[in-house]
């Protein structure tokens, strides 16, 4: 057994700290160490973005990120998405829309969604489409959960004013 | 006569569904959009024994024995047996 990291991160806001060896990555070290299954493991080699987590505010697919390279970074997976018991409106907005039906690229897409509404809170379809090209579907297509962003923008931006 | 033109001269039904035409929101979505939802691959049993297979390293080889007494070692522990195939 090869000898194991300690590595000290913030996870959906709170400080945790885990053991994980050298070669596991992060999606490992989230769902095999820390017990959050939320994020999934697709295709284990960064093309179908179901492992999708934010990393000190950007995207990164978890498979490609060596678990110990979380020291000291700010991590947010699918679990800390919803506030408190309230669903983000992103998530709302994936319900409404249906936009999701197996579930398995959902937490990817939801994570990836709202990590473009924080930084663009009126993306054009062209733009959402774009910046979800890292994130595949395989039962609803992308129209549905492209409508559902543009959902969840305008809904944001209705509450904001 | 064109398609706009079209007017079926029989309706099949004027009954309003409960269902149909309805968008309900699926029972499982909510724990699928907060990542709740367990799926198998999330799913670890206590004691969960992992198996792995042994394949020939050549093609078309005649497997004449099949040495299993280390993987019959590791399984001992586990208390399980030991199966090959040719």
């Amino acid at each position: 057994m090869p000898a194991k990291t300690y590595v000290q991160s913030t996870i959906n806001g709170e400080h945790v700290d885990f053991l994980c060896e050298p070669r596991q990555s992060l999606l490992e070290c989230l769902r095999d160490v820390i017990g959050l299954t939320g994020s999934k493991e697709g295709c284990n080699d960064g093309n179908c973005g179901a492992c999708t987590v934010e990393l000190d505010g950007r995207i990164v697919t978890s498979c490609l990120v060596l678990g110990v390279e979380a020291e000291g970074r700010d991590i947010t997976t699918i679990e800390g998405i919803a506030i408190g018991s309230t669903l983000h409106p992103v998530q709302q907005a994936y319900l409404e829309n249906a936009a999701l039906q197996c579930g398995i690229c959902t937490p990817g897409f939801i994570v990836a969604s709202k990590a473009l509404l924080d930084q663009n809170p009126n993306p054009t379809e062209h733009e959402i489409r774009f910046w979800l090209a890292n994130n595949l579907c395989r039962c609803t297509g992308y129209d549905k959960i492209v409508r559902a962003v543009m959902d969840a923008a305008n809904k944001m931006q209705e509450a904001a004013v | 006569m064109t398609t706009a033109d079209y007017e079926p001269d029989v309706v099949l039904s004027t009954k309003v569904y409960d269902v149909i035409g309805s968008c309900p929101i699926r029972p499982d979505g909510v724990d699928k959009v907060t990542g709740r939802a367990l799926y198998g691959a999330d799913y670890q049993a206590a004691g969960l024994l992992h198996g792995k297979m042994l394949r020939s390293p050549r093609a078309h080889a005649r497997i004449r024995s099949i040495d299993t007494s280390g993987a019959e070692a590791s399984r001992a522990s586990a208390g399980g047996s030991t199966k090959s195939t040719s």
